[in-house]
């Protein structure tokens, strides 16, 4: 597994949503899940399309990686493209993580109790 | 479940339409899942949202792209084909840059010329009912017709609907309130004008817009310029002390005309319509017949039409016959006949009020641009033949997985249309390029959107499909043919037909080579046209137009001239040489009256100083003497014609009792191109006051021009003020003359250039091809202990020899169209061999520099390189 540096990490800020529901959804990620997730954790109303086009540009970066499940009675028979984060994809949300972290720790405490 | 309850269907044969089948599952699954969970609630809504979100997948990376149509259509294979061949021509940058260059320079010379030439079959078409207009003309095509034929004939024959004189296009100088302006386009005609040419009044009525003297008739682009941001109706114009009043506006005529007028005014001289002379011959007639009449049968009642209105003023001047049959009997002419009006343009040069076109030339000009793109794609389809080992085990893999030949000719048909596709594009972008130096030739402007329109498209494509299919079915066909086996195990193919390349290698370079040839003559007789001796000292010899509105104070003015030290002699005349002269009609005073056209000149007795005539008898011209006028001077080619001993003292008469005395006789001189030889002359006396026609001061000057010039100007300002002075030098103006063959020149040289790159391309894969072929033979002949030289000359002689079977073809058939070329201009120079030697030389220096590159490379190459490949 390569490293990343925290440079080399280019993420928007809808992906990196995304990419933190599935993470959550973990083996239960695809797109109407993801949609539907994004509502209940943050209220925001996103479009199907929209969704599936990050988990495109995600599984493109390599942050995410796909695979079709079975077919079942759902849906009419078609299957269900799941969505898994990679190693790498992991490694970005930690990198993510740590940089917000560190900036978040030095704001000056005048500014946080003052609000 | 009711329809209501499943998701609309079309939005869902959309979907499967134009999504990437794989992705189109998973996002109908999606859809529908959302679909299912919205139809309880409003199933309206959750259609509408279903619709929606398929509109919204809509994006570049879900539509399919040709891989998804594999393999149900042959889409799949031509992603691959293309593939393939966009490598192969990155792999021969070279051979491919030939290839498009070579096709692209045939194709930019299609356009333009097919541009050129579409512009000059539209001309005159804009005007109604064109096919009923006629010109008449008199003898052999003479443009000029008696004032009183249109309205007689008008009267006589009732198939002539209508008729108009037209005399022009002059330039006049035209004054408004204290501003004067050099127009040109200005011409006069009838009033019946508009009823023969119908065009669109903007302002004014067509009947009467030329029905008095002193109106005149703007086009809307004149009127603009002239009159800005006003109505021009009304307003006056004044030219030669003439007031016009404007009475009508119209529509400018288009680009393409054989009348391109800006400003019409009434002709003057009312009364010759009416009671003028019959044998003068002074306006342009154009009649409008009555549709479906035979133009034959109206031209067969001419004869009876001549005789009698014009026989009786024929016989007033030419005494000596009794009858008008006695003057038709003794080989002399006066007939009528009629000319299309649409064929003035491309057939009659002489017709034409504007520019006209050589028919013959557009033809031949035609052939040579197509015949540019057949060689290229000649060249193209040669390059690809002579380099197909390098396919051989390409195509051999193809067939051994299962393509069959059909397949393979698809493929390298698509390569060559791609090939002609991005050729039609460079060679757009070249016409583009070229067009400026096109437009000098052509003398037209041109604009881009003459060659970008929707029109042209349409033959590009045409073009394009051609191009490809001209150039690539031989070598699909061919390159598909190959035997698998032989091709894979690396045995040589053969590279199609060595004589039949050989064969238009030698076309390509007679053609380059005649139009070489073509090109040393024409620069070469224009070089001995400028050069030669002219008879007169046209150097430094300044002259003014428009002097006669200098006529009353002409010795004031010239005085003030000669003032200046860099002004020798100042003289007046009423043509000057180089410009039109006009030939009048005198006879010999003799028991039987020889008829002579002599061009007749009006000058005074400072001509002959000022334009350096010698005299060779007798005396030139004395202000003194007031019989002088009743005096004339002849050149020498007069006195031969007529056979003269002792010229002095001879009478020549102008009919009517005028008799002239001959005072001397002047050395030739020249007075036009060198297309025709010296012609009689006679100078007559006409003291400035006196002076028909429009005047000319002739300015001798010497030492500082630029002063001399500034002078000139400041003298002109003096008594004319703000009046445009307009004058030029002699020698410019006969150079001037030879404008036509300076661009015929440039058109060859243009053509020349072109032949001979695309040759040397021609050559060049030629060279490609006999030295593959000759691998293995040059290689042993290393081993054997030939030097480079011995190898270089081996290859090259057979090129050599190539150009100068060529050249056998080429120069005879150069010698024989250069010869009829010259035949044409009475002075002119003899093609001597050094004529041919020359261009041939040069090509063979080009070709062999051509050819050098690559038989060096063959030639200095490791043999074991060559020999170890089996």
């Amino acid at each position: 597994m390569k490293n990343m540096g925290e440079e080399k990490v280019q993420l928007g800020e809808f992906e990196e949503l995304v990419l933190l529901i599935t993470a959550i959804l973990h083996e239960n990620a695809y797109g109407v899940k993801v949609l539907d997730e994004i509502a209940v954790q943050t209220g925001r109303k996103s479009n199907i399309s929209g969704v599936h086009t990050a988990l495109d540009r995600l599984e493109k970066k390599g942050y995410l990686r796909s695979y079709l499940g079975g077919a079942t009675s759902e849906r009419g028979g078609r299957r269900k493209r799941f969505f898994k984060v990679t190693d790498l994809g992991v490694q970005v949300l930690e990198i993510n993580h740590r940089v917000r972290n560190s900036l978040f720790q030095q704001i000056p405490e005048v500014l946080l109790q003052n609000k | 479940m009711s329809s209501n309850l499943n998701p609309p269907r079309l939005a869902i044969r959309l979907l499967r339409w134009f999504c990437k089948p794989w992705y189109a599952e998973v996002v109908e699954g999606d859809l529908m899942e959302l679909f299912d969970r919205e139809i309880h609630n409003s199933p309206r809504k959750a259609r509408w949202q279903f619709t929606m979100n398929v509109f919204r997948f809509m994006r570049w990376r879900y539509i399919k792209d040709v891989d998804d149509f594999q393999p149900k259509s042959p889409f799949g294979m031509f992603k691959n084909y293309f593939k393939v061949s966009l490598r192969n021509m990155a792999r021969n940058r070279l051979q491919s840059f030939f290839n498009v260059f070579g096709l692209a320079v045939g194709i930019a010379c299609c356009i333009l010329i097919m541009m050129h030439v579409k512009h000059q079959f539209k001309y005159d078409k804009h005007i109604d009912g064109l096919a009923n207009i006629y010109r008449v003309v008199i003898n052999n095509g003479g443009p000029y017709t008696p004032a009183r034929l249109v309205k007689t004939m008008i009267a006589d024959y009732p198939e002539v609907i209508n008729g108009t004189r037209v005399n022009g296009t002059f330039e006049a100088v035209i004054k408004i309130e204290d501003n004067y302006i050099k127009q040109d386009g200005c011409l006069i005609a009838d009033s019946t004008f508009f009823n023969v040419f119908p065009t669109e009044f903007l302002r004014g009525d067509p009947k009467t817009a030329l029905n008095q003297a002193n109106k005149v008739v703007l086009t809307k682009s004149l009127a603009d310029k002239l009159f800005p941001e006003e109505d021009a109706m009304g307003k006056i114009i004044n030219s030669d002390d003439e007031d016009y009043i404007v009475s009508a506006i119209v529509t400018d005529p288009p680009r393409t005309t054989s009348i391109p007028y800006k400003v019409i005014i009434p002709i003057p001289w009312e009364y010759w319509a009416t009671t003028g002379w019959w044998t003068g011959n002074n306006f342009y007639s154009y009649l409008r017949l009555a549709p479906q009449t035979d133009p034959k049968s109206l031209q067969a009642k001419f004869p009876d039409f001549v005789e009698r209105y014009i026989g009786p003023d024929i016989l007033k001047n030419n005494p000596q016959y009794g009858s008008f049959e006695d003057y038709l009997a003794d080989g002399r002419n006066h007939a009528f006949s009629l000319v299309r009006m649409q064929d003035i343009h491309l057939h009659h040069p002489r017709l034409s009020l504007g520019t006209s076109a050589n028919y013959d030339n557009l033809i031949i000009f035609s052939s040579i641009a197509l015949f540019i793109l057949i060689i290229a794609c000649i060249n193209y389809i040669n390059m690809s033949t002579a380099k197909s080992s390098l396919r051989a085990k390409e195509i051999g893999m193809r067939k051994v997985l299962g393509s069959v030949r059909s397949l393979i000719a698809q493929q390298f048909m698509i390569e060559s249309y791609l090939i002609a596709g991005l050729s039609i594009v460079s060679g757009v972008v070249l016409a583009m390029l070229i067009l400026p130096y096109f437009n000098t030739i052509s003398q037209i402007e041109y604009q881009v959107s003459d060659i970008i329109n929707f029109e042209n498209f349409l033959w590009f494509i045409g073009i394009w499909i051609m191009v490809g299919l001209l150039a690539g079915a031989y070598p699909a066909n061919y390159l598909a043919s190959f035997k698998p086996i032989a091709a894979l195990r690396g045995e040589s193919v053969q590279g199609g037909n060595t004589k039949l390349r050989s064969s238009l290698v030698v076309l390509q370079f007679s053609i380059s080579l005649f139009l070489m040839v073509a090109t040393f003559i024409v620069y070469n007789q224009l070089q001995f046209m400028s050069e030669r001796s002219l008879g007169v000292d046209a150097d430094q010899v300044y002259v003014l137009s428009g002097g006669d509105n200098i006529s009353d104070n002409y010795d004031a003015f010239r005085q003030q001239l000669k003032s200046n030290s860099n002004v020798v002699d100042v003289a007046v005349s009423n043509s000057y040489p180089s410009a039109f002269m006009g030939d009048w009609n005198y006879n010999t005073i003799e028991d039987n009256p020889r008829q002579i056209s002599p061009f007749n000149l009006f000058v005074e007795q400072h001509v002959k100083d000022v334009w350096g005539l010698s005299l060779k008898q007798g005396r030139f011209f004395d202000a003194t003497l007031a019989t002088d006028t009743a005096k004339i001077v002849v050149n020498e080619t007069l006195v031969k014609e007529l056979g003269w001993k002792d010229p002095i003292g001879q009478y020549l008469s102008r009919g009517s009792g005028e008799r002239f005395q001959v005072i001397g006789v002047i050395a030739d001189f020249v007075t036009r191109s060198a297309k025709r030889g010296n012609y009689p002359m006679i100078m007559r006396y006409a003291p400035m006051e006196s002076m028909y026609g429009g005047k000319y001061i002739s300015i001798k000057m010497s030492g500082n021009m630029m002063a001399a010039l500034d002078h000139t100007e400041d003298v002109w300002d003096q008594f004319l003020p703000g009046y445009p002075m307009d004058g030029l030098f002699m020698d410019d103006s006969f150079q001037r003359m030879y404008d036509g063959e300076r661009r015929f020149g440039l058109l060859f040289t243009g053509f020349s250039v072109l032949a001979v790159l695309i040759a040397c391309m021609g050559l060049f894969s030629l060279a490609t091809f006999v030295l593959e072929r000759k691998k293995k033979e040059i290689a042993l002949r290393k081993v054997m202990g030939a030097a480079i030289g011995q190898i270089f000359y081996g290859v090259s002689r057979y090129f050599i020899c190539l150009i100068l079977f060529a050249a056998v073809i080429s120069l005879p058939l150069s010698y024989f169209l250069g010869e009829k070329w010259l035949e044409d201009y009475v002075e002119r120079i003899s093609i001597n061999g050094w004529l041919l030697i020359i261009p041939l030389i040069t090509i063979l220096t080009i070709a062999l520099v051509t050819i050098s590159f690559q038989t060096y490379r063959s030639a200095v190459r490791n043999p074991v390189d060559a020999l170890k490949e089996e």
